[in-house]
């Protein structure tokens, strides 16, 4: 799934600081290709917030579902990086 | 599972049908090297290149555990400015990040060096910087251009521009055995002799300020504490009394020093003011007290002890008092020095496989095991707490070898001969 691809792929800074969390706004093709990776809502931390880019970058393309119906939902979506909650 | 996101995204789409925005949560990363791209630098002037760059900054990277370089054959192109940048051959390999640059010469003995760190996702420089060195300074450039890349993409400062001291032990035909202090660079290169003995050498300590060496010699036939100037060679005894004169470490602050010294009769612990030589007793046990380092703030003191039968961490106050044993776990712990932010310490521990280097954790009070040998000795975390240096054994021959801090990565540092022991990672001043 989409979640675990990104999670293969980042690697967590280690300047993390608990309570530090990044929002980032992406689009994708109909194929899953990650089109772009803009940061909505940052973290402070600019190594965090690079390391959040990168991991969605990395993780193209995303399996995303093929039934076109579905495409229409998810072309724009956000990821929370959040590692408190693991 | 897609049956569970679609359901969010439908129920997001019923609460507010204007903003129907999935958001998928990442709560846990990997641990792994960031991916790195290092591209040969661009040399131009006669000959062959003065210093390959690309591998001194690749091997630095890769030995701290926190990068990968990635292999230059599976490089699509070579760019060595912005504008010969094709992002999408790094995307490919999955770099992070990448690392171009130019050497070239510029005069007599007269070195110009380029390097540009570049967010390959961004699409954006990181940082660029431009120095004019003599030959003799471009593994040290390389050094700091590696340094630059640990503190930009880690947020951690890195310690690649540091220096070691270590002791080197030669066979020779006509004197037997020779023994040399030595420093180095971090990566074990641009080695340079301080002293050369037919006694052993021992114990080599660095000041706080980086500028002078502690250390045992037994020349003249016993033990003695020596301090020594790096730059001008200049040398003076500190501690030649009765008994054994050893292991001397270095407070904070630079002004005293803790050795173990067997005075009055037994080996304890004592600290020494290195103006007026004024000796204060710190430890008093019938059993050997030895191995003394400071905590970074300069409060406590641990020590190595077999008061309770076996060779166990303990801890006093630099002032003195009543010590407190730390380490409980395995039958031998000794050999302890604080890391720089004063939450661990690294040790030599033996939990029945071998002598192996472990971080012991003041809030855990666990001890985890870094390496897997049976012969590991003389621990030193490097200055910015992410690697630890140690001796090691390879094929019945000393050696050095370093550790990252978490021991996912550990590589051996060459040296061209001899048994090279007793190591000791220098602070940042250099």
């Amino acid at each position: 799934m989409i979640g675990n691809k990104v999670s293969q792929n980042w690697i967590e800074p280690p300047s993390y600081k608990t309570g530090q969390t990044v929002l980032i706004k992406v689009k994708v093709s109909a194929r899953g290709e990650v089109l772009s990776a803009v940061i909505v809502r940052g973290s402070g931390d600019e190594n965090f917030d690079r390391t959040a880019i990168a991991a969605v970058n990395k993780a193209t393309p995303l399996p995303i579902p093929l039934d076109p119906r579905f495409f229409e939902y998810i072309k724009v979506f956000n990821f929370l990086f959040n590692p408190d909650s693991a | 599972m897609w049956s569970r996101v679609l359901i969010t995204v439908i129920l997001l789409a019923v609460a507010s049908p204007a903003r129907a925005v999935l958001t998928i949560e990442i709560n846990k990363g990997i641990e792994a090297g960031i991916p790195i791209a290092v591209v040969p630098f661009q040399w131009s002037g006669e000959g062959v290149q003065p210093a390959n760059l690309r591998e001194v900054i690749s091997l630095d990277l890769n030995r701290s555990g926190r990068f990968e370089s990635l292999p230059k054959r599976d490089f699509l192109s070579r760019p060595h400015s912005l504008t010969e940048i094709r992002f999408k051959d790094w995307r490919l390999l999955k770099a992070e990040a990448l690392v171009i640059g130019k050497l070239r010469s510029i005069g007599p003995d007269q070195f110009e060096v380029r390097f540009r760190l570049i967010d390959v996702f961004k699409q954006k420089q990181m940082v660029g910087y431009v120095w004019k060195v003599s030959r003799s300074k471009l593994r040290s450039i390389g050094h700091k251009i590696a340094d630059i890349i640990h503190k930009e993409l880690t947020g951690l400062r890195g310690a690649f521009d540091t220096r070691i001291a270590y002791i080197t032990v030669v066979k020779t035909p006509s004197q037997g055995l020779r023994y040399l202090l030595q420093i180095a660079d971090s990566d074990g290169f641009n080695e340079k002799t301080m002293l050369d003995s037919n006694e052993p050498i021992l114990s080599p300590s660095w000041s706080p300020d980086g500028r002078i060496l502690a250390y045992v010699s037994f020349e003249g036939g016993r033990s003695t504490v020596w301090l020594q100037n790096i730059k001008s060679g200049k040398r003076a005894e500190i501690a030649s009394f009765e008994g054994i004169n050893s292991a001397p470490a270095w407070s904070p602050n630079g002004k005293k020093l803790a050795m173990t010294l067997s005075r009055d009769g037994n080996p304890e612990v004592y600290v020494m003011t290195i103006l007026g030589k004024k000796l204060q007793r710190i430890t008093r046990h019938t059993a050997i007290d030895t191995e003394p380092a400071w905590s970074p703030d300069g409060r406590y003191l641990v020590f190595t002890s077999d008061r309770g039968g076996k060779p166990q961490i303990y801890r006093v106050l630099a002032s003195g008092g009543r010590p407190e044993r730390i380490t409980f776990q395995g039958k031998y712990n000794a050999g302890a020095s604080y890391s720089p932010d004063g939450s661990q310490l690294v040790l030599v521990t033996n939990q029945g496989k071998g002598y192996r280097i472990a971080i012991y954790d003041f809030a855990s009070r666990s001890i985890m095991e870094l390496t897997r040998s049976q012969l590991d000795e003389s621990p030193s975390f490097a200055p910015n707490g992410g690697m630890v240096l140690y001796a090691t054994d390879s094929q019945n021959r000393g050696v050095l070898s370093a550790v990252s801090a978490d021991g996912r990565v550990s590589n051996l540092l060459k040296f061209r001969e001899g048994d090279v022991r007793e190591p000791d990672w220098a602070p940042y001043n250099r």
